[in-house]
């Protein structure tokens, strides 16, 4: 697709005003589609028709020394709840929170974690993780505990809930480390139980000069979790057990590629990999039954053929059709009009191959995260320096983006989750 | 042959704490696995095997760690060293001294001075390992005649683990390495590497004989003005008269206890700079100075001080109201190297340049007799050790990690309890203390409750680590100093350990 100007213009300014008020995000969402009743409907959506429609979205920002930089507008306080009701996001509570980069939500959907993306916790090197009860009537959050994480276990990038609900793992990107806390029957969450320190490094001097766990995943068995390291290219299984991990196998990414965020086919056949250093999307076969990723089978660019600033890929997502997936650009220095940007990629079902389908660059500001509507009919795309979440519809036959309109507005938005 | 000590093996439920009973904190705290090695080549592979494992090594030598850097470890393993003892004051065919990290101080120098009729400046009580003590910058009753532990030491053989998770040995020297040399003589506790030897060209002569003399002073009859007489009598002693060589070989102890004690006590050794009693001028001179603190007889036995050994083995020298007793300088060392009882403990530090302001005086007379229902408080105290002398030698700031060389005393502020539901009483009492003596206007606003380093202070010391100090962003300033040094310590810290294998909650930052 041919790169089209950014329609929402130079001065942001002109897209801010519609915060805090419905009416107004309407007058500026023209192109909401008049089935949008729910984020699910669509054709797409047939893979995932038994979930539920989201009531209720919780994004993650930055609050201070953000990666990459912010917009330069005021700071966020933490994380930000919005009520969504017919295709439209209101805010209900910010929730004072210290760089709470990643979020998920408990199976149950009643509790939500956040990690604490920072390096020093009460005069102590670590971060921490905080588990919150979800108000079922209204979305909003209340805070149950917030745990440190592992001595100089600093810096957690990344966080999942394990399917049983009863385990949370995080991947500790400054420390160079995993932890396992358990999750108690009320949501709380229990000391860390289990710590995994990595050794290591990779062949970019200043991104890999020791391990940096940046995603941490579970697979389908619930029991195995899968996990990437940017600091040493590498992809480790590990097995959680008594709330310990073990390894249970590394894979090797290209030399100097920096594996950041995974995919898994919903087959659980295969297992892909964002790489941000050198911007691609690798494929692996997965056997689910022994927990053992592949060869790598495929490599392929996120920028698009011609590109030639500075790489840094970012995001992931899965459509859960398992016919589509999408990976993000975020600009470092450079003029390219595809710097910030998603590359979409369509699937082979029968061997997982990748095919380029098309860039998506319009109303794109360092698109750190992606967030894939629960039934598949929207992608949603966050960029931290533009303060915008952008929802594309996704068009269910061909997998590519489309109807571009913002829904809310959240200051360094870096992770999207629903409930 | 390594031995692995699981949550299985009977010696575990033992070998899991060390001195401070506080450690582990709770079971989730404990290490799975100690590791008890035999020999350098044994700690290498252990060490490898725990890296491998991904698991956090934490190294022990004689388990006096205050805090719970070591004990604490939930999950990882400890790397004991405690029986690499086989090489203690060991002399090889290079004459140089070899001193291995299990070392315990009272082994340690019975084995240099039977050997070699010399010994090592460091602290009297006799289970601290030389692993930690040493590489902490240890100090003892000697110091302020022979200086620091670390001030002898020529060269160290140390276990690091490189960028890619590998396990180096490593020997360095001032021209071998010379950083992490420099980083271990006196930061080198649980921040860059497992120390699996310490070499010393030469020793200092051991004294051939020491005068100990005892002073007790009756908290009944102890007034807010007298005490505060005793502490500045003290304190300019060591301020004045005590910078003079002459007096470098006496070293003591004030043992200001709380007033439920019943006796504070000041225990005080000497010897001439040649290391002989031939003339007892100075120690006299210094008691002498005491009178006017109505000083009396000691009754019982001064905190952390083992029995009185036999009259025989010692010469009374006079008594009334104090008591100098001439002892062999091995007997006195035996006699004075009780290590206190395992129980629960917290310590805090301060090193002091000058002498006791009236306010200070006041303030440690108003916590020594504070009174917190259902504490008890009578095996707490703040000691208050003599220092300079050969310490305050300005050159050794460039080449140990031993900031401090200007002081003139060192404080160590210690409270003993035996119950863990104690702990919050005993924990407020010291900490309201320290906060108390170190407040404002002694110290700037910014810095209040700390004995930040300036005209009066000089910091704290990282062989009495207190964790309270890492709620001000300054603290490694208060343990390194505020002249680089700590900078420093961060590149050697990033060279040697890159991946931050060794760490603990007061580790060098990477």
């Amino acid at each position: 697709m041919p790169h089209s100007p950014n329609r929402f213009g130079q001065d942001r300014r002109a897209v801010m005003q519609w915060i805090g008020g419905a009416s107004a995000l309407g007058a500026l969402t023209p192109m909401v589609p008049a089935g949008a009743q729910t984020p699910d409907t669509g054709a797409a959506a047939t893979a995932a028709s038994t979930a539920p429609a989201p009531r209720f979205a919780y994004v993650g920002t930055y609050t201070s020394d953000a990666p990459g930089g912010t917009a330069g507008g005021p700071a966020s306080k933490g994380i930000y709840v919005l009520a969504i009701r017919d295709g439209s996001w209101t805010p209900v509570q910010t929730v004072a929170s210290a760089n709470p980069s990643f979020l998920a939500v408990h199976p149950s959907r009643r509790f939500l974690y956040a990690i604490n993306e920072i390096d020093t916790y009460q005069g102590l090197p670590t971060g921490t993780a905080e588990a919150y009860a979800i108000d079922a009537n209204d979305g909003r959050l209340t805070l149950l505990n917030r745990q440190p994480l592992s001595l100089s276990g600093v810096v957690p990038a990344h966080l999942a809930v394990s399917p049983d609900g009863r385990a949370l793992a995080v991947a500790l990107y400054g420390g160079g480390a995993y932890n396992v806390l358990p999750i108690e029957a009320d949501g709380r969450l229990g000391k860390v139980s289990g710590i995994v320190k990595e050794t290591g490094t990779g062949p970019d001097a200043q991104r890999q000069e020791s391990p940096h766990p940046h995603m941490v995943l579970f697979d389908g068995t619930g029991q195995r979790l899968l996990a990437t390291d940017l600091g040493t290219d590498r992809i480790n299984a590990f097995t959680l057990a008594d709330g310990q991990l073990a390894l249970l196998g590394r894979t090797a990414v290209a030399p100097g590629s920096g594996p950041r965020h995974l995919a898994l086919h919903p087959s659980q056949r295969f297992l892909y990999v964002v790489n941000e250093l050198d911007a691609t999307v690798a494929g692996f076969g997965y056997d689910a039954a022994s927990g053992k990723v592949g060869e790598q089978r495929q490599r392929v660019s996120t920028v698009p053929e011609g590109y030639t600033g500075p790489k840094n890929a970012a995001a992931l997502v899965m459509h859960p059709s398992g016919q589509f997936l999408y990976a993000s650009n975020r600009r470092l220095k450079s003029d390219h009009p595809m710097a910030d940007s998603i590359a979409a990629f369509r699937i082979d079902p029968s061997n997982g191959a990748l095919t380029p389908l098309q860039h998506w660059s319009e109303g794109l500001r360092f698109p750190r995260a992606l967030a894939m509507a629960p039934g598949g009919s929207h992608l949603y795309a966050l960029s931290q320096k533009g303060d915008t979440l952008l929802r594309l519809r996704i068009d269910p036959a061909s997998g590519r983006l489309d109807q571009p309109v913002q829904v809310a507005q959240v200051p360094a938005p870096v992770c999207l989750v629903f409930a | 042959m390594t031995i692995t000590v699981t949550r299985q093996d009977p010696r575990y439920n033992t070998l899991k704490k060390g001195f401070n009973l506080r450690w582990p904190s709770a079971e989730s705290d404990a290490a799975s696995r100690i590791e008890l090695v035999k020999n350098a080549d044994d700690a290498a592979a252990a060490l490898q095997r725990i890296v491998d494992a991904g698991r956090r090594p934490t190294v022990r030598s004689g388990g006096h760690c205050y805090e719970d850097f070591v004990s604490n470890n939930p999950g990882g393993a400890i790397l004991d060293l405690s029986l690499l003892t086989q090489a203690s004051a060991e002399r090889k065919g290079d004459g140089r001294y070899r001193v291995a990290p299990g070392t315990q101080n009272w082994n340690g120098y019975l084995e240099l001075y039977k050997q070699h009729n010399v010994t090592l400046p460091g602290g009297s009580c006799y289970s601290v390992g030389a692993g930690g003590h040493i590489c902490g910058g240890g100090y003892g009753l000697l110091s302020r005649l022979q200086g620091l532990t670390v001030d002898w030491l020529s060269a160290v053989d140390i276990l690091t683990v490189d960028a890619r998770g590998k396990v180096v040995p490593r020997t360095v020297d001032a021209t071998r390495e010379p950083e992490l040399f420099r980083a271990c003589r006196g930061a080198g506790g649980g921040n860059f590497g497992a120390i699996t030897s310490y070499v010393f060209d030469t020793l200092p002569t051991a004294p051939r004989e020491v005068a100990l003399a005892v002073v007790a002073f009756d908290w009944a009859s102890m007034t807010p003005a007298r005490f505060a007489q005793l502490l500045a009598i003290y304190g300019d002693y060591w301020a004045t008269r005590g910078t003079s060589p002459d007096t470098w070989g006496m070293f003591s102890l004030l043992k200001l206890t709380h007033r439920s004690s019943g006796q504070i006590v000041m225990l005080t050794q000497f010897c001439n700079p040649d290391g002989t009693c031939n003339d007892l001028t100075v120690l006299h001179d210094f008691l002498e100075r005491f009178r006017a603190c109505t000083p009396v007889p000691l009754k019982g036995r001064a905190p952390g001080v083992g029995p009185a050994p036999q009259r025989d083995t010692g010469q009374l020298l006079c008594s009334k109201p104090h008591t100098v007793t001439r002892y062999d300088w091995l007997t006195a060392t035996q006699y004075l190297n009780g290590s206190g009882e395992n129980q629960r403990g917290k310590y805090k530090s301060a090193y002091m340049k000058r002498s006791f302001t009236a306010r200070e005086a006041q303030r440690i007379y108003t916590h020594l007799t504070r009174t917190m229902p259902g504490i008890d408080l009578s095996q707490s105290l703040v000691q208050v050790d003599s220092y300079g002398g050969a310490i305050n030698k300005p050159e050794r700031i460039d080449d140990t990690a031993v900031p401090q060389r200007a002081s003139i005393m060192k404080l160590q502020y210690q409270t003993y309890w035996r119950s863990a539901a104690d702990d919050a009483g005993h924990l407020r009492w010291i900490g309201d203390f320290y906060r108390d003596v170190y407040g404002t206007p002694d110290v700037p606003e910014r810095f209040a409750g700390t004995p930040y380093p300036g005209e009066r202070y000089e910091g704290c010391y990282i062989n009495y680590p207190d964790n309270d100090m890492l709620a001000h962003p300054f603290w490694p300033q208060l343990y390194y100093g505020d002249q680089g040094l700590y900078a420093f310590l961060r590149k050697v810290k990033r060279r040697y350990d890159p991946n931050n294998i060794f760490h603990h909650a007061m580790s060098v930052r990477p």
